[in-house]
């Protein structure tokens, strides 16, 4: 049977136009994420490359001038904590969910796991205020600051921990168990080195949402001009965020400079470590069968 | 399938007129095997022995129960939900299904090759040496040396020396499985098994495959699943044909193929079946 292949051109037509259409709408859309973080950037570096100066870095705040070198510190000294509390305890737990947890029991632990990941920042930031700044008598602290931002950042080391881990080809597991390998050799050799740059990923957006949050901070972190104290109680420290979102409400210039400046210093701390979690990466998979 | 024990009686006949080698002589003996998972029976009631030191070919339909059975000899099934097994398997007198069998030492020297080539993310040089590092086999400096001759055993020394630490994701699919079979060579075995270890690959890298297997024996008795009778025919000295979870015939590969005494033998050798 022959038929007539007519309307050869005019389909042709239709479907380069709805090529161009989806090519225009993702083309847009693609704009429309990408504009707002070039627009803030530019506006952040706008505002504070005229006045920066590296006593900014150098020196500490004095009322509402001088520098933001204790901001600098503590932000690190919190994020630091932040990556070997929550890091441990949500590989682990993202571990136990991929390799162990079975059935019933392992969806009540993704559910609250989720649960937690759900809970506003500021409601966190509350209870650890209650429980432990006020509860245990820590007072405004580095203890009572790491351990309220290691529970909001917990759940999404955990999910991409477990994530990550559940991705390993079965091909390498079974490989591994039929030459005789332990399972514990088989976790640390193939499973947790194939999942690495997931795991890598979820300590950096951790360490990125340590720096960057705000709220649970104010609450039990409290404030302090000096440099930070290293007990984990009674010991107020200050932070960038304290920064951006304190002094920038002050009717004074010096506060409202070293706003943006310690808003730039925040972006280049988490673009350094997107550039650090790439080298990780980079390195830890040469063998890989697939590269990131 | 109870009433199947007049059927059993015939598979031992079958082995002593098969010209298998005696027990004595069998690297793995298999008594009234049974497998299945959950309610569902794979394997029924399979008796053979395994004679040291040859290429034996598993043949049969799709679904026969040859895969089963290749992964329950290094325990490799034990891990699926509803696994379960009846009768005994033995290397060398040893019972492998026992709850108390070291299953690590077992598959040292039980080894598997895979139908799809699987070399670990690492180097090709630790590829060659994952298991002897994981059973301490050798110290340190005797390492090169081990990569070395294990890589010339597979013919793939010239073509990767000079590469040794690159990833081996960069190699042919036959380059990785060659690999893979000298990582499983490496730690010495006394039995490989290969699950249609040839059908992912072209045809130059499959005659390279089944020329070392010739070239392997009898230092070593390989069991290999296969869907090509042809493959079968070149590389086996043995064959057992598996029909619905039984072992329905099982002899020399010249006589199967030439001479085969069951129906569905005739069936399957033929191309009528499967």
């Amino acid at each position: 049977m022959s038929y007539q292949i007519s309307n050869h051109k005019k389909r042709s037509t239709s479907r380069r136009l709805a090529n161009g259409v989806v090519l225009t709408l993702s083309s847009i859309a693609l704009l429309a994420v990408i504009a707002p973080s070039i627009w803030i950037v530019f506006q952040i570096l706008h505002k504070a490359l005229p006045h920066f100066g590296l006593s900014v870095l150098t020196k500490s705040g004095v009322g509402l001038d001088g520098g933001l070198k204790n901001e600098i510190i503590g932000t690190a000294v919190i994020s630091i904590g932040v990556v070997i509390v929550a890091g441990s305890i949500g590989i682990l737990s993202g571990i136990y969910l991929a390799q162990y947890a079975k059935g019933r029991f392992a969806s009540i632990l993704r559910a609250a796991s989720d649960i937690l990941a759900g809970i506003p920042s500021i409601v966190l930031g509350y209870v650890g205020y209650s429980a432990l700044v006020v509860g245990f008598h820590w007072g405004f602290s580095l203890g009572a600051g790491v351990i309220t931002l290691s529970v909001l950042v917990m759940p999404y080391i955990a999910k991409t921990t477990e994530v990550a881990l559940r991705q390993v080809p079965i091909n390498y597991i079974e490989g591994a168990e039929a030459l005789g390998f332990k399972p514990t050799r088989i976790l640390s050799r193939i499973t947790l080195k194939t999942a690495l740059p997931g795991i890598t990923t979820g300590l950096i957006v951790a360490m990125a949402i340590s720096v960057g949050e705000t709220a649970p901070l104010l609450y039990t972190a409290g404030y302090s001009q000096n440099l930070p104290k290293l007990t984990i109680t009674h010991s107020p420290l200050g932070y960038l965020t304290y920064a951006v979102w304190t002094f920038y409400n002050q009717p004074n210039k010096t506060a409202l400079q070293l706003s943006y400046d310690a808003g730039m210093v925040i972006m280049v701390l988490i673009l350094l470590l997107i550039g650090i979690s790439r080298i990780i990466v980079a390195q830890t998979q040469r063998h890989a069968e697939t590269r990131r | 399938m109870l009433h199947d024990t007049p059927s059993f009686d015939g598979d031992v006949k079958k082995l002593d007129e098969g010209s298998l080698t005696q027990s004595e002589n069998a690297v793995l003996s298999v008594r009234h095997l049974e497998i299945g998972f959950h309610a569902k029976k794979v394997i029924r009631d399979i008796n053979l022995d395994m004679p040291r030191g040859h290429v034996v070919a598993l043949i049969g339909p799709t679904g026969s129960g040859k895969t089963t059975f290749l992964r329950s000899v290094n325990r490799l099934n034990d891990k699926i939900s509803g696994f379960w097994t009846k009768g005994s398997i033995s290397l060398q007198g040893e019972e492998l299904l026992s709850k108390d069998t070291d299953l690590l030492e077992l598959r040292r020297k039980v080894g598997m090759l895979f139908q799809r080539p699987n070399p670990f993310p690492m180097s090709i040089k630790e590829n060659v040496l994952a298991g002897v590092k994981a059973h301490r086999l050798a110290p340190k400096s005797q390492h090169d040396e081990i990569v070395r001759e294990n890589l010339e055993k597979v013919g793939l020394w010239k073509a990767v020396q000079d590469r040794l630490n690159d990833s081996p994701f960069r190699l042919s699919g036959g380059q990785q499985q060659l690999l893979c079979l000298a990582r499983s060579l490496a730690v010495q075995p006394e039995v490989l098994l290969l699950d249609e270890p040839t059908s992912a690959l072209d045809p130059i890298s499959v005659e390279a495959v089944e020329n070392l297997l010739r070239k392997l024996v009898p230092e070593i008795t390989f069991i290999v699943v296969t869907h090509s009778l042809a493959q079968a025919r070149r590389i086996s000295d043995h064959t057992m044909f598996f029909y619905d979870g039984k072992l329905m015939e099982s002899g020399e590969t010249e006589n199967i193929f030439t001479d085969p005494q069951m129906p569905e033998t005739q069936y399957y050798i033929s191309g009528r079946m499967g």
